[in-house]
């Protein structure tokens, strides 16, 4: 029997952080959708509906604090577990402020993203 | 009852007494001449009140405002012309530098007409017509025979200064996320990189991606330095408060830090079973930073020892090391910002001289001390204390 794989979305507006982090994930056997810009993301997740969404705080052309309110404001995505990440120095009081239920702060450790993730996938 | 002729006034040469109609027209003399003078006084003094640079508004004893400079009323968003001076306090706002709203009891007129002086207080004044003014006040007390009767407050507009070191903030702040950025991504694929090598058992190639790692922890190190300096400078420090044992923290970081900085052995010595309520990143902050001052500046040692003990009320963390210590004069300036210490030969030590006023800063926003001794060629102990019930500042 083959258990299906939890889904990841990455929003982030940096290729290379894209980049590691679907390798991150991919190794540790998610499943990861990534985007990298706002428009049509509230279609896309509802859509999509991912078991974790980790975005960035402070991205060019949207805004990673107004998306987490959105998606914490909606009904079919409330219940999606967002962690926030961001290398701004405040990240963790914007997370807190936007509705992030964590917060990962760049620059991260792959493991420690890696286990963050695995146990916001296994809650949802 | 008569005592004219004890006081009456007589000629100086005829010693003749001087009828009473000149003594009037002398009296009368007197006043006039005393009136102007006081006039001339006054103009004077009004001259000083209207062509003043700074605010300067004074008040009644019930706090209502008497009269404000031509100055103040601009600074404060009104027409200089026609106004109702009484109505000054409730179109206006005073807030702290942080945002919050400054209470009727600590405005700086109301302090002042309790006698007391209030000097060089930054205060952000939101005007009538909507706009934030940052300046830096003075309130006096005004006594007439040792009672206060009124109060004087001097507002300096610093907005100009003020705006030109928030621009520089934002652009540090920013700047800050633009080189942490790039450094996420090396890191992180350095670390896959050594995860790669110790899979396919290449060690000399795991041990130079692990040298990467060091020094990107460096680079990394350094710019949070220059974020939190920046933050310290902007009173934007943010502390997330849990409960935590001290002493376990004390004994992570040591092992963290030994993972590192393999030369020295931190001992670790203590007991602690109450718990504190602070920030734990940031006290580990401060711990990581007075452990890497320690071997930075015992380089011909080979030992620090870190201690944890309770004292009323507190909890005091010591940090010993045998190596080139602090001269005396230098001792009251280590925790300023950008202060460094150099060697006998005066090379620089590197870094930026911003760890230590960082780690005081952080002790000081827990309502905590840190606090240094030293001898010279022998070694320091740092020490900070906090306390259990800690109190956000």
């Amino acid at each position: 029997m083959t258990t299906k794989k939890r889904k990841i979305l990455v929003i982030d507006d940096d290729a290379g952080i894209l980049e590691v982090v679907r390798i991150i994930l991919e190794e540790k056997d998610f499943e990861v959708m990534t985007a990298s810009e706002g428009r049509g993301i509230r279609r896309r997740i509802e859509k999509y509906l991912p078991n974790v969404v980790l975005i960035d705080l402070w991205m060019s052309g949207m805004d990673g604090e107004e998306i987490i309110k959105k998606l914490k404001g909606g009904r079919k995505t409330k219940h999606i577990p967002v962690v926030a990440m961001s290398a701004l120095g405040d990240g963790r009081t914007r997370a807190e402020d936007s509705g992030a239920d964590d917060f990962v702060g760049k620059p991260f450790d792959i493991d420690e993203l890696a286990s963050l993730m695995k146990k916001y996938a296994r809650s949802s | 009852m008569d005592h004219s002729d004890k006081v009456k006034p007589r000629h100086q040469e005829t010693q003749e007494p001087v009828p009473l109609l000149e003594q009037l027209m002398r009296a009368k003399q007197k006043a006039e001449q005393a009136a102007i003078e006081s006039e001339q006084h006054a103009s004077e003094l009004d001259a000083v009140f209207t062509a003043m640079g700074d605010s300067l508004v004074v008040y009644d004893s019930s706090g209502k405002t008497v009269s404000a400079n031509p100055t103040a009323l601009r600074l404060l968003g009104f027409n200089p012309v026609g106004m109702e001076r009484h109505d000054l306090g409730k179109r206006v706002s005073l807030r702290h530098r942080r945002g919050e709203l400054i209470g009727p009891e600590d405005l700086p007129s109301t302090q002042a007409l309790r006698g007391q002086t209030v000097t060089s207080k930054y205060i952000v004044i939101r005007n009538a017509l909507g706009r934030d003014v940052m300046t830096v006040c003075t309130a006096t007390p005004i006594r007439r025979r040792g009672k206060v009767v009124g109060a004087v407050v001097i507002l300096h507009d610093v907005s100009e200064s003020w705006l030109v070191e928030k621009e520089k903030d934002d652009f540090v702040a920013m700047a800050g996320h633009e080189l942490r950025t790039p450094i996420s991504t090396v890191k992180a694929f350095a670390q896959i990189l050594e995860k790669h090598f110790q899979h396919t058992n290449d060690q000399l190639a795991k041990m130079y991606v692990q040298k990467m790692g060091g020094q990107l922890e460096r680079l990394t190190h350094l710019v949070n330095e220059l974020l939190d300096a920046t933050k310290i400078g902007a009173e934007k420090l943010e502390l997330h408060k849990e409960k935590f044992n001290l002493e376990e923290l004390l004994r992570e970081s040591a092992d963290d830090f030994q993972k590192i900085s393999a030369k020295h052995t931190i001992i670790v010595k203590g007991k602690l079973q109450t718990k504190i309520n602070a920030d734990k990143n940031r006290i580990g902050q401060v711990l990581i930073n007075l452990f890497s001052n320690a071997v930075k500046y015992s380089p011909k040692s080979d030992k620090i020892i870190a201690k944890v003990k309770e004292s009323c009320e507190c909890v005091v963390v010591e940090v010993q090391d045998y190596g080139i210590g602090i001269p005396e004069a230098d001792q009251k300036k280590i925790f300023d910002r950008f202060f460094r210490v150099d060697n006998k030969k005066g090379k620089r030590f590197p870094g930026l001289g911003l760890g230590l006023n960082i780690s005081a800063e952080i002790i000081k926003r827990h309502g905590g001390k840190i606090w240094v001794k030293s001898t010279y060629g022998k070694g320091s102990v740092f020490s900070f204390s906090l306390p259990f019930k800690s109190k956000l500042k």
